[in-house]
């Protein structure tokens, strides 16, 4: 089930009123059978697959637990393995298997060896990137002690199947979640205003800003030889389509589950205000870096050892990032290319004094990292090295369109992303870019009911949400 | 905390205050808006003396008044049909000049950009209950997509689904219809727009609809010929003459060679009815030079300007000459309902 059928809200209010006529134990129960119906809707048999990792996670952390207790350290090394490596075996033959298969084939062909053909017709299970590296940090979190194991197989099968932020996060830390998920809640009011602004800015985005950008992206990299016009129109609108898709599905899952009582994590802010890489990775997708930053560039030594080791670190991160989003070597690439710029930027001090300069220096900044963003975002967008090729040539083209040809497409990502940055102005100030708290009633009013308005406007351009693949 | 924000209770009341303010205010500009083509009575509003001819959904009517009852001793033709007879005004489109050339005949135009054989069929039952001398169906080939995708329209506007019953609100709809209508279609290039089009079925047609040969297509031209078969059913039913006008197709690069859109054989069978007549502007526009043609003729390979109206008018009233003279030899095989009946509801797949 996607949050943009036209039963999800119904669905959901479904859930949310029930949820709060049960007691605290039929809720842990609810939101179980809720959460496997909304992700069996896609295809039932991955439902078997959330169980196996629930289960194995469950009995591992819990036995790892049971260890450390008994003070056996090699026995809770042992299942904190067993954990890590049944969750990265599955993400690895659903998602990685073929990818790697075919790479070595070419390699293989590349120095003239005979290759057979040996892949396999894999489905890749929706949201399993998400909820295996959810899966990951509850065990390193119980082994580093920083939590206690769940005990409550129920509640454990919650966490790691909780429908609002399963498919596409934010990457929930168990620390935050369980005990949420735990406590009995009482209904409040500000929750369900919070919640269902959250929802109407989600729509918003996703609805009125993502799918009509998607028109003019999808258009301008599909051109076989696009001129730079098009190159620079079809960037600017993926940047946007991406950040609407993705941010508008956060804030529908962060305002779902606030009208059950459960905040979720915040995974944007203002992701292109960054003045530079680091501070762009701090505002854009900020579970999934939070979690590399924790379960790898710190384990494979952060910044302690020594300015060499930190740029390899540095960029290995952003390497495996990169690969997490996708089994294709674009997004290997794409990695790398945000990799260097977080070295680039760090071993040349003008531009770390830039990313770290306030005031009139962020007029240069802001629009600097945008620049490099929209670059990252053509690698990103491009299926493969051709399409890549295309667009990067295309950028000297700068005779091949005219204004006339453009000024139809252009007017129509600026319609789309201008209220986009109407809110965001409003809400530049607060530290959540969804929240509204800070204005006025009277205005806040006109907001929802303008935004409301552009959302339904747009109610059956129907564009899957980009994270759903990854 | 109330269970409703202040700010809340303000977007609903400001929705409610513009829903009402448009059904007080502008009640007369509702009526009818989301009557899309498929509609039995869309676009036509009636008066106890008149029938007015306004709106089609997004679409309009040239607006025209039809006198109830018909004035002693004039003579009634309709011209149903697309964007060509429609023209760029009402008194320079080929109806209109029919009119004249008649000497001052009741010549309607009902001509609505993109319409099909389907609602053209619907059209020609609105018709044939205002009394009229003859019927005149201007044929097109190429407006099968159109029907289709009207018919997607109409079930967002009229379905009782919940997926679409925000458009019960009139605000919504007019905004919903003002995005994809006008906006997505002027501002976007053709390419764009196909490919994405705002429902999946539409996509799917538009990839058929560049072959020729596709299954999509060939189901269109046999839609076309059976609907036109029942328009000439329909008409005979009523004892009303029907004039066929076949399309007249302007290739200029293999030098101003016309085509009738392969429906000259449908035409040829279907004449041979008695009441049934067909005219092909292209074997009088034949006996002119390209340097008479263009520029004035022709604004693309179909479509007319007022010149090209004109010539048609003029070389068309004969044959309804003839016609209005076959219709005391035609009698009424039934009532207007009864004949209506035999085509029942009209969906795409008609």
């Amino acid at each position: 089930m996607s949050f943009t059928a036209w039963y999800y809200p119904f669905y959901l209010a479904a859930v949310v009123l029930l949820y709060w006529r049960l007691p605290a134990r039929g809720r842990t129960w609810l939101l179980l059978v809720a959460s496997y119906v909304f992700y069996g809707t896609w295809d039932a048999r991955f439902l078997a697959l959330i169980g196996f990792t629930t289960l194995v996670d469950f009995y591992c952390v819990g036995a790892m637990e049971d260890a450390d207790r008994a003070d056996h350290s090699e026995r809770r090394r042992w299942f904190l393995w067993l954990s890590i490596v049944s969750n990265l075996s599955v993400l690895f033959f659903f998602k990685y298997f073929n990818f790697f298969i075919e790479s070595a084939q070419a390699l293989l062909a590349t120095a003239g060896l005979p290759t057979e053909r040996s892949t396999l017709n894999i489905l890749l299970p929706v949201g399993i990137s998400f909820y295996t590296f959810q899966s990951i940090a509850y065990s390193v979190d119980v082994y580093r002690r920083q939590i206690h194991a769940c005990r409550d197989l129920p509640l454990f099968a919650v966490y790691i199947a909780y429908f609002p932020q399963l498919v596409a996060g934010p990457i929930e830390r168990a620390r935050s979640l369980l005990p949420q998920l735990e406590r009995a809640a009482v209904f409040s009011p500000e929750d369900l205003h919070v919640g269902l602004r959250l929802i109407l800015v989600g729509f918003f985005k996703k609805l009125f800003v993502a799918n009509n950008c998607a028109l003019i992206a999808n258009y301008a990299f599909a051109l076989p030889a696009p001129s730079a016009g098009w190159v620079a129109l079809g960037a600017l609108a993926f940047a946007f389509q991406i950040y609407g898709d993705f941010s508008g599905y956060t804030d529908i899952a962060r305002g779902s589950a606030r009208l059950l009582g459960i905040h979720l994590t915040d995974n944007f802010r203002f992701p292109y205000s960054a003045r530079g890489p680091s501070d762009f990775w701090q505002r854009w997708h900020i579970s999934l870096s939070s979690w590399f930053r924790d379960y790898l560039y710190i384990p494979l030594g952060g910044n302690r050892f020594g300015n060499l080791i930190t740029l390899r670190n540095l960029f290995l991160t952003m390497l495996i990032a990169g690969l997490w989003h996708g089994a294709t070597w674009m997004f290997v690439l794409w990695g790398a290319y945000h990799g260097a710029l977080l070295v680039l930027y760090r071993v040349t001090p003008p531009l770390a004094q830039l990313e770290a300069a306030d005031g009139w220096a962020k007029t240069l900044s802001i629009p600097t990292m945008f620049l490099l963003t929209l670059l990252g975002w053509i690698i990103f967008r491009s299926a493969d090295a051709d399409m890549l090729a295309r667009m990067l040539g295309g950028l000297s083209d700068w005779a091949g369109t005219t204004w006339v040809d453009l000024k139809g497409p252009t007017r129509w990502i600026a319609l789309h992303v201008l209220p986009l940055w109407l809110l965001q102005f409003v809400t530049r100030k607060a530290q959540d870019e969804s929240a509204l708290d800070g204005v006025p009633a009277p205005l806040r009013g006109l907001l929802y009911w303008f935004l409301f308005m552009l959302t339904v406007s747009c109610i059956t351009i129907d564009v899957e949400f980009i994270y759903f693949q990854f | 905390m109330r269970l409703f924000s202040k700010a809340f209770l303000i977007a609903v009341g400001l929705w409610a205050f513009l829903e009402a303010g448009a059904h007080v205010f502008f009640a007369d500009g509702i009526l009818g808006r989301f009557d899309y083509g498929y509609h039995p009575t869309a676009g036509w509003f009636e008066f106890d003396d008149r029938t007015e001819l306004r709106r089609v959904g997004g679409a309009r009517f040239r607006p025209q008044t039809v006198p109830k009852p018909k004035p002693v001793g004039s003579a009634r033709v309709f011209v149903v049909g697309g964007s060509v007879p429609r023209g760029q005004a009402l008194e320079t489109a080929y109806p209109y000049k029919l009119g004249e050339a008649l000497g001052g005949a009741e010549s309607y135009n009902l001509g609505i950009p993109g319409y099909g054989s389907v609602r053209s069929l619907i059209l020609m039952k609105q018709a044939l209950r205002h009394d009229p001398d003859v019927l005149i169906l201007h044929l097109h080939a190429g407006n099968e997509y159109e029907d289709e995708l009207d018919w997607k329209r109409a079930e967002d506007f009229d379905s009782w689904h919940p997926r679409n019953w925000l458009f019960k609100s009139f605000t919504i709809a007019r905004l919903y219809e003002l995005k994809q209508e006008q906006m997505y279609w002027k501002w976007l290039p053709t390419e764009i727009r196909e490919q994405a089009m705002v429902h999946d079925e539409m996509a799917r047609i538009a990839e058929q609809i560049r072959d020729p040969n596709s299954p999509l297509e060939q189901r269109w031209q046999k839609r076309i010929a059976r609907n036109t078969e029942r328009a000439v059913d329909l008409a005979l039913c009523n004892g009303v003459p029907l004039v066929l006008v076949l399309p007249t197709l302007l290739d200029r690069k293999a030098g101003y060679v016309f085509d009738d859109g392969g429906l000259g054989a449908l035409a040829h069978g279907l004449v041979k009815r008695p009441g049934v007549t067909a005219y092909w502007p292209a074997d009088d526009l034949r006996k002119l030079t390209p340097e008479a043609i263009d520029p004035l003729f022709f604004r693309d390979g179909t479509h007319m300007y007022p010149p090209g109206h004109a010539f048609v008018g003029q070389k068309l009233a004969p044959v309804v000459q003839q016609a209005l003279k076959s219709r005391a030899q035609l009698e009424r095989q039934h009532s207007i309902t009864e004949c209506e009946q035999t085509l029942g509801i009209l969906t795409p797949e008609d």
